[in-house]
């Protein structure tokens, strides 16, 4: 974002959403961009290097834009951007002005607009071939004669026109400004919807003869698509192609992510291998690699959910959805719009949070913020996994549904319906005075996802992910660690080295102990025993509690450290079995089983709801611009996954599961 | 599809399939504001593809989807079809 000392000539490219703008920048910039947020609001900010003859140029890609008017955070930012108010972002040179053939009277009323900002501006000429579809052509001589700015042909998607673009946008840097257009006849300037249409008369003006129409309105393929995708079977359709994502989602990444796993295990096996016994063993292999490999295992599932995301964007198919889910969504005071956010959280909430951003309300977005992280993602499945396996019998229910299937479609389905008082009770009492959503949105023609401005989009978002929430989990990993390893008495070592010498057919057992025994006296192991009292009336002992508090900041250390809590030895194949055998054995100091159905129940429901998760933390500091909303969010959720745990304990008690 | 002609109607009344023109907004100025950088400005050609709620319209080139609370500030006209 800093000017150099010899400033590189910067360009802006403006247009409508969906004209095709991401598709030209990346066909234009490539991999040299580097993304970012505006100072001060949650904008993303994507700026590349652009080849201009022999020199290099700056190539800022404003936020799509219906009007230099702005109505929305990004719509700000494009008129700040171009009246050069943005500190980090010298004032363009000159404006690249992106119009839709198919859609030119609209394109022009934001044209109007920048034709006045008193800057040099290149008109490029996006999707002829749309335009032909629905029966228009379009004379870019005339249209460049009318406007007295040069106006350059392209296809971004088949990177066509983009060399005479390049070569006008050379031609017009230290050019002169573009002739303002002609709208108004009286000196002073109107206001409201007279101005709106003084500038769509201009542009009728400007399009007389220049476009061609037939004189019916043509039924574009794209139109016979949607008879099919945005009617009456829409909504299945469109489910349909959600559960096939999803079902690609944890299939096709579960071998990749478990690859991940077992190198980094396999890399701590060898680190520990010529590494000595003591405290800096336990931190690199325990603490870093442990920590590195969380993060680096979600990313392949996260990775994909970018690539799907931005492919079904790219077509044009997220709009229909958004348009087929708003019906439900629009009850919730929401819109159609949060679909995908929400979507997004089943795998992870961080990159859910992230694609609020689409969301222009802000309003909406602070509401999706805040419930995105109820939703089940995948690091609460192993918690589900282990309690289900080990606590709900494998029985058929109505004789075919298994009843481990149904409870854990019933742990799914919890977070969804916490979810809609709490998003109806926030804006009911917090963001009341915010204005409702406005839910009017284009759908774009369908077209073929263009490879490359796919890959680039989701490459550059999982770069986000595993920079902010990787180094996140990580620093957190290693406090976890540290407070799960000291003090680290020397006398509890020698104790068991004297019990292995003894009995060596015990060792694998007894090393199990030790770890247990280190665990039991740890800071994170003194805190459970403190806040136990807090926790009985949950069903849960010390060791319950702590292995809870060790999962705040990421949830799914909670099988580890049960794993070590209740001393299950490493050796052998099998953690998850192990553990549920363990699980199954342990037992209060009087002898009565620690674990039943109802604890299974409650340890659930707490997982279900609790904001276990410093990287989504963040995100939301990050996303809403304040630590309001990330406090706002750990306190609701952590109050009600205590009570909601608290009912189902006592509940299950009243049923006789306890 | 007894629109008569001249009468002015919402474009939640509008049937589809029925061609009609814009004739103005009647509804508040940030919506107002917002449906026009959109399109919707007197005198453009507005045609309802699916009813419901989101309603689905074609105004000019552009498809658009909007709320039923939202089109019945939208003012159309059958007769001012092929206006332009």
């Amino acid at each position: 974002m800093s000017a150099s000392a010899e400033r590189r000539p910067c360009l802006a490219l403006v247009g409508n959403p969906n004209a095709g703008k991401t598709t030209l920048f990346n066909a234009l910039t490539g991999l040299s961009q580097h993304t970012g947020n505006y100072p001060g609001v949650t904008v993303e900010w994507h700026a590349g290097e652009w080849r201009l003859g022999d020199g290099e140029a700056l190539l800022v890609d404003l936020p799509g834009a219906y009007s230099l008017k702005p109505h929305s955070e990004d719509e700000a930012v494009v008129r700040d951007v171009l009246q050069g108010k943005v500190e980090t972002c010298p004032r363009p040179d000159v404006v690249v002005a992106l119009l839709d053939a198919s859609n030119l009277e609209r394109s022009l009323y934001l044209l109007s607009q920048v034709l006045e900002l008193g800057l040099p501006v290149v008109v490029a000429l996006n999707m002829v071939d749309v335009a032909a579809s629905k029966g228009l052509s379009v004379d870019a001589a005339k249209l460049s004669e009318r406007l007295c700015v040069p106006v350059c042909p392209i296809r971004a998607n088949r990177r066509q026109g983009l060399a005479a673009l390049a070569q006008a946008a050379q031609a017009a840097l230290g050019g002169r400004p573009a002739p303002r257009p002609d709208l108004w006849r009286q000196e002073h300037t109107p206001q409201g919807d007279v101005v709106v249409a003084t500038r769509y008369a201009w542009a009728r003006r400007v399009l007389a003869d220049v476009v061609e129409r037939p004189a019916t309105a043509v039924v574009t393929a794209s139109d016979r698509i949607d008879r099919v995708l945005a009617r009456r079977w829409g909504l299945l359709i469109f489910l349909a192609v959600v559960a096939l994502v999803f079902q690609g989602l944890f299939s096709w990444t579960q071998p990749l992510s478990d690859g991940i796993s077992s190198l980094v295990g396999s890399l701590g096996g060898w680190a520990g291998g010529w590494l000595p016994e003591g405290a800096l063993k336990s931190l690199l292999v325990d603490g870093a690699l442990a920590g590195a490999g969380a993060v680096l295992s979600f990313t392949p599932q996260i990775a994909l959910l970018f690539i799907f995301i931005a492919a079904l964007e790219d077509c044009g198919y997220m709009a229909r959805g958004a348009y087929l889910m708003d019906r439900f969504f629009s009850k919730l005071g929401l819109s159609g719009q949060s679909f995908i956010p929400l979507l997004s959280s089943f795998a992870c909430a961080v990159p859910g949070i992230m694609a609020t951003r689409t969301i222009g309300n802000r309003r909406e977005r602070l509401t999706v913020m805040l419930v995105a992280p109820l939703m089940s993602c995948s690091a609460r499945l192993p918690v589900y996994t282990v309690m289900i396996g080990a606590f709900v019998p494998a029985r058929k229910v109505a004789g075919l549904l298994n009843l481990q299937g149904l409870v854990l479609l019933a742990f799914y389905l919890l977070g969804i319906l916490v979810a809609i008082p709490v998003s109806l009770l926030a804006q009911r009492l917090l963001l009341r005075k915010a204005a409702p959503t406005l839910f009017v949105m284009e759908l774009p023609s369908y077209k073929w996802p263009d490879p490359r401005t796919v890959l680039i989009r989701s490459w550059l978002k999982a770069k986000a992910f595993v920079v902010t929430a990787g180094t996140f989990i990580f620093c957190i990993s290693i406090l976890v660690w540290g407070l799960a390893y000291f003090p680290h008495p020397e006398a509890i070592h020698q104790r068991y080295s004297a019990l292995q010498a003894a009995e060596p057919a015990q060792a694998g057992a007894l090393a199990a102990q030790e770890a247990g025994e280190y665990l039991r006296q740890s800071f994170i192991g003194r805190a459970g025993k403190a806040l136990e009292p807090a926790f009985t009336p949950l069903g849960w002992d010390w060791r319950i509690t702590m292995a809870a508090l060790a999962s705040f900041p990421a949830r799914e250390v909670v099988i580890a450290t049960l794993g070590t809590i209740f001393n299950v030895s490493e050796e052998g194949e099998g953690e998850h079995l192990k553990l549920s055998e363990s699980l199954r054995q342990a037992s209060w100091p009087d002898g009565r089983p620690l674990f039943n159905l109802g604890v299974a129940i409650s340890l659930m429901v707490f997982f279900g709801l609790c904001a276990q998760c410093a990287s989504t933390l963040v995100v939301l500091r990050q996303e809403s611009g304040s630590w309001a909303w990330p406090a706002l969010t750990f306190t609701y959720m952590t109050g009600l996954a205590y009570a909601c745990a608290l009912a189902a304990y006592q509940g299950s008690r009243a049923l006789g599961w306890a | 599809m007894e629109a008569k002609l001249n009468q002015e109607i919402s474009l939640a009344e509008l049937k589809p399939g029925i061609k009609a023109g814009i004739v103005c907004m009647q509804c508040g100025e940030e919506v107002s504001q917002r449906l026009q950088e959109l399109g919707f400005v007197p005198g453009a050609e507005i045609e309802v593809l699916d009813t419901g709620c989101p309603l689905l319209v074609r105004v000019e080139d552009a498809r658009i989807c909007l709320r039923e609370a939202h089109a019945q500030g939208v003012r159309v006209s059958p007769a001012l079809e092929g206006l332009r």
